[in-house]
């Protein structure tokens, strides 16, 4: 399975760089609902997620051809919607933009001021229906998980959201699998202790 | 609170992950502490609830006119690049990506500059003195930065401007709202980054036309950080490369040339570590058009 995508992934890479555009539609079937689901995890809104999928691809088009093939190309993927949904995530906290956001993190919720920083707030993303979570658990782990270290957060998404076992994940990361084994161990215990912090966990375990 | 730490002849937490995961070895023992140890069960249970929420994600679907939109999209935004200029050359490790790269660090360095002397302004107005503040950053000048006068709260903004003397290079510009430094702080502690947010379609030149808010952890050293970037310049060793700074009335220049040049455009996104430029051929690239000079300006409007 793994040896047909990059197989498949290859022959793409190889038709856009020589001029077949149509290739790069290619790339965008085989990975555009693995990204979408991270940038899902990480925004909760489908909206803002398919914008960060979007944004990704724009990112690939117009550098694929600085992409030194160190990492997968899934990888590079992946690592770019990651890094763009945090920064939309922090910027729609910061904007109070989010309904997740503004109702449950209280004193964190300081959107800023300026009328260029009001502008293009979409009322869609006080529309609860296009939030993951409503519930505090889901907004605090949401927001814990944009707050990990990169790697960890990355180790996390793959292992959950992408569903990889461990070889997997440290063949994309291109890593040891014990280092995954740590980090995933790493990040379970931040969130856990960070939702424990907040009165979400019990510090005996489970759910208050 | 810290639950991190696994009790007295419990399994470290690491073990309990990976058994949660379904990555060891069957072990009998192992299963009959975990199946009798309250501790071991709250951790498996909490790691359950995480597992649960994340796997509602997994479960979503984009709707199926996605990848449509996604591409149309892609060529929209992309109209005026020709793509078989952007495919036929490597820039990432030439010269020139090196340059870029350095002018993001200079352009981050510029603005901790900023800060710096912003703080030394502020501090010689509570002193009631005045002081001229220098830097460790700049190289090649031993003159003394000057302080940028820009006034929280007043509408100035200190603009940072990176211009080339490439032909068909673009201008960047990104100003500063003072007053929005200290006011906007939401500071991630333990991130140990500098957090500078970028809006989410900051790839292109034009939107880093726009004024983007520069976010400052309070336990930020700005000393240090310059320092740090000092290093990582000289670090990179470029043969051809020479930064110069210089300070001219209230303006702050670093000038960087490098004896490459090539036509280029940028996109930037975030990495672990900083950002990271992307390279983009334009139509009529080539490396034979002198030396390539960025200027990095400092002042305020």
């Amino acid at each position: 399975m793994e040896l047909e995508q990059k197989t498949r992934e290859d022959a793409l890479l190889k038709a856009f760089r020589s001029g077949d555009d149509t290739a790069f539609d290619g790339l965008i079937e085989m990975y555009s609902a693995k990204l979408y689901k991270v940038a899902y995890a990480l925004l909760g809104s489908r909206q803002d997620a398919e914008e960060v999928v979007q944004d990704t691809f724009l990112r690939a088009y117009r550098a694929l051809q600085a992409f030194r093939g160190e990492s997968s190309l899934e990888t590079w993927l992946h690592r770019i919607t990651v890094n763009l949904a945090r920064n939309k995530y922090q910027w729609n906290h910061r904007r109070g933009g989010g309904l997740n956001v503004s109702l449950t993190m209280g004193d964190d919720a300081d959107g800023e001021s300026g009328p260029e920083n009001e502008q293009d707030v979409p009322d869609r993303r006080m529309e609860p229906d296009l939030v993951l979570e409503h519930d505090e658990i889901g907004t605090n782990i949401m927001k814990a998980l944009n707050n990990l270290p990169d790697n960890l957060r990355e180790t996390m998404l793959l292992r959950h959201v992408n569903d990889m076992p461990y070889e997997q994940i440290a063949e994309k990361l291109d890593c040891k699998v014990g280092t995954v084994k740590s980090r995933l161990s790493r990040g379970r215990e931040m969130l856990r202790d960070y939702l424990v912090s907040v009165g979400i966990l019990s510090s005996a375990g489970g759910i208050h | 609170m810290n639950n991190s730490a696994a009790s007295p002849g419990c399994p470290d937490p690491e073990t309990i992950s990976a058994f949660f995961d379904g990555e060891l070895s069957p072990d009998e023992s192992l299963r009959a502490h975990l199946d009798s140890c309250p501790d071991c069960t709250g951790r498996l249970a909490d790691y359950a609830v995480l597992r649960e929420h994340l796997s509602r994600a997994a479960a979503s679907e984009p709707d199926s006119g996605m990848n449509a939109r996604i591409a149309a999209f892609v060529r929209a935004e992309s109209a005026g690049l020709a793509p078989a200029a952007l495919h036929e050359r490597d820039f990432s490790n030439s010269r020139t990506a090196w340059i870029l790269r350095i002018a993001a660090l200079f352009l981050l360095g510029g603005f901790f500059v900023y800060l710096l002397l912003d703080q030394m302004h502020v501090n010689h107005a509570r002193n009631g003195g005045f002081r001229t503040a220098s830097s460790g950053v700049a190289h090649g000048s031993a003159k003394p930065l000057p302080a940028l006068e820009a006034e929280p709260g007043t509408g100035d903004y200190v603009r940072a401007r990176l211009v080339s003397n490439s032909p068909s290079a673009r201008q960047y510009a990104i100003d500063i709202d003072p007053a929005l430094v200290p006011d906007e702080y939401d500071g991630i502690p333990g991130d140990g980054r500098i957090p500078i947010l970028l809006p989410s379609d900051s790839s292109s030149a034009e939107d880093l036309m726009r004024r983007i808010p520069l976010h400052l952890d309070p336990a930020f050293d700005a000393m240090r950080m310059l320092e740090s970037i000092r290093r990582d310049l000289t670090a990179l060793d470029v043969p051809g490369l020479s930064v110069d700074t210089e300070s001219r009335g209230n303006s702050l220049f670093t000038t960087i040339r490098l004896d490459s040049a090539g036509m280029f455009d940028m996109s930037m996104t975030r990495t672990d570590d900083a950002f990271e430029l992307f390279l983009l051929s334009g139509d009529d690239a080539k490396d034979d058009d002198g030396p390539l000079v960025f200027h990095i300006e400092f002042f305020c409007e």
